[in-house]
């Protein structure tokens, strides 16, 4: 049965995120209401994942070694853009992803009524947005970076693909150079390939659909056909979490978090707050 | 009451030892003679730090304190552990490795585990009895006469997740434990076996039972103390595919005749 691999530090699968750092990713979010660029939130939503994702995993001798990750960003120039000691890495092993932060900042957290206290917050990366949208390249070197892991991992659970993006491809229909990518096969099932898609306009928040009827301009619809349905397991994670979506749901958000699909990846006995 | 204790334990396949989270008490194996015999096994969850020494604590707790309900024993493990964190805290700073910043959210988050808790007593020329309380998947199962006479608290291979009640190890916790704590009681004759175990054993067994393959044969042949045994016998199963990768604890009693 496909996408049943245990998730384990001798078996470990990767997460390789794919960010749109364009010009117009320096546009402002939700319409120019809020005070953060695309660029921003995007980097804020992706440092924070890793952030947890390294929390997720941390025990008492350390980091455990269940993910491999890797963001490549396309603009000016496609390729992987962690700063600090990690910087021209494709996929890092989450121990040293957590090690390595290329910096700590302090950050003020509202906890409510309570005075804001400041929290430690890691990135890893920047916000950048200069440049066109080569997207076709972007997915190409996910898919040569993705066909050497899995000639290393084999029998890994399937890696996942998330692609953050604002727009359309400057470099050619992405649809073909995206099926090439989602045909990389193991032992366990093909790649996962999941699309986050920002509008700078003010459109309802959509996520995991099974149709594109809902979604507001071709772009939307473009990459909704792009993302990978569900698998089963990822859905059953999903209902545990209560959030339950039916067959056919794809891996695909409009102007919303996708970070949740992080969480439906099981890596062991997952707590739970009792009610 | 007399009755032969076993005790077997293995960590996941792929994970060294020091990874083991499951605990179980008592630990000292063989013959007992008791008016009254506590039990425990529990389950400290992946996704927590210092969950294998919670699931320790919680089983020792429940062990020591005789005659104290649930509730009180849980209570007592959760007043001990901020003094538990204290000299975790200064032990990683005696080894110059200070708690890091992946680490902190986990650790004031607390520490999570199964727990169920068996007592047994015969009072002289009484008849014996056994109570269990639970909170979460480890299970006890009842076997007499070469059949399952008793399952609790899970009942069915099926029920099994990634997401099990689990005890806490922050006292403002508590009245939710108190509220989920699930309890049952039987009774239990010469020749009884009792089988304690956390949740891959559990679900494998529960789905034996269910296929009519009488699961526990396989588990009373393994002779007392024989680890090398169980340890073939879990091989065997995890490459089958029938016992899912996870830490294995068994404690089995069996009433003496």
């Amino acid at each position: 049965m496909p996408f049943s691999a245990e998730i384990s530090r001798a078996n470990p699968t990767c997460f390789l995120f794919l960010i749109d750092q364009s010009e117009s990713m320096g546009d402002h979010i939700g319409g120019g209401d809020l005070p953060m660029t695309k660029a921003e939130a995007v980097a804020d939503a992706v440092n924070r994942l890793l952030s947890e994702l390294s929390i997720k995993c941390a025990k008492e001798d350390g980091v455990r070694d269940y993910f491999h990750v890797g963001v490549i960003g396309y603009g000016a120039a496609v390729g992987p853009i962690l700063d600090g000691a990690l910087a021209g890495r494709d996929l890092v092993p989450l121990s040293e992803v957590a090690a390595r932060p290329a910096r700590m900042e302090e950050r003020a957290r509202q906890n409510g009524r309570h005075p804001a206290r400041t929290v430690r917050f890691p990135t890893w990366f920047s916000p950048v947005a200069y440049g066109d949208t080569p997207m076709c390249a972007a997915l190409a070197r996910a898919r040569s970076v993705l066909a050497a892991w899995l000639a290393d991992h084999p029998g890994c659970f399937p890696p996942v693909v998330v692609n953050i993006t604002d727009g359309a491809s400057t470099d050619g229909d992405p649809v073909p150079v995206a099926q090439a990518l989602q045909s990389l096969t193991g032992a366990d099932g093909h790649v996962l390939l999941f699309n986050l898609h920002l509008s700078s306009g003010r459109s309802e928040p959509v996520v995991f659909p099974i149709s594109d009827s809902h979604l507001p301009d071709d772009y939307a619809r473009q990459l909704h056909r792009m993302s990978s349905p569900l698998p089963d397991q990822m859905r059953l994670a999903a209902a545990r979490q209560d959030l339950y979506l039916e067959d056919g749901a794809r891996g695909f958000a409009f102007n919303a978090d996708i970070s949740a699909i992080v969480q439906f990846l099981d890596v062991g006995t997952q707590v739970s707050e009792l009610r | 009451m007399r009755c032969v204790v076993s005790s077997f334990w293995l960590p996941r396949d792929g994970s060294p030892v020091e990874h083991y989270e499951d605990a179980y008490f008592p630990r000292r194996t063989g013959e007992r003679t008791a008016p009254r015999l506590r039990l425990a096994v529990a389950d400290g969850a992946s996704e927590s730090m210092l969950s294998g020494l919670w699931a320790q604590t919680l089983v020792r707790t429940w062990c020591r304190s005789r005659r104290r309900g649930m509730a009180d024993v849980v209570a007592s493990a959760m007043s001990g552990w901020d003094a538990t964190l204290v000299a975790y805290r200064r032990g990683r700073e005696a080894e110059q490795r200070p708690i890091e910043w992946f680490e902190q959210p986990g650790l004031d988050r607390g520490a999570h585990a199964t727990l169920l808790g068996v007592e047994l007593t015969r009072p002289p020329g009484g008849e014996g009895r056994w109570s269990a309380v639970s909170l979460g998947d480890s299970c006890l199962f009842q076997v007499r006469d070469d059949r399952l006479i008793a399952a609790f608290p899970m009942t069915d291979a099926a029920a099994f997740g990634n997401s099990p009640k689990l005890v806490p190890s922050h006292a403002r916790h508590l009245g939710r434990v108190v509220a989920h704590i699930e309890r049952t009681e039987g009774t239990w004759h010469s020749g009884d076996v009792l089988l304690l175990t956390t949740d891959a054993l559990a679900a494998w067994f529960l789905s034996g039972a269910a296929e009519g393959t009488s699961p526990w044969r396989a588990l009373n042949r393994i002779a007392c103390d024989d680890a090398a045994a169980f340890e073939d016998w879990a091989a065997s199963q995890r490459a089958s595919g029938g016992l899912r990768n996870d830490d294995l604890t068994l404690v089995r009693v069996e009433q003496v005749r």
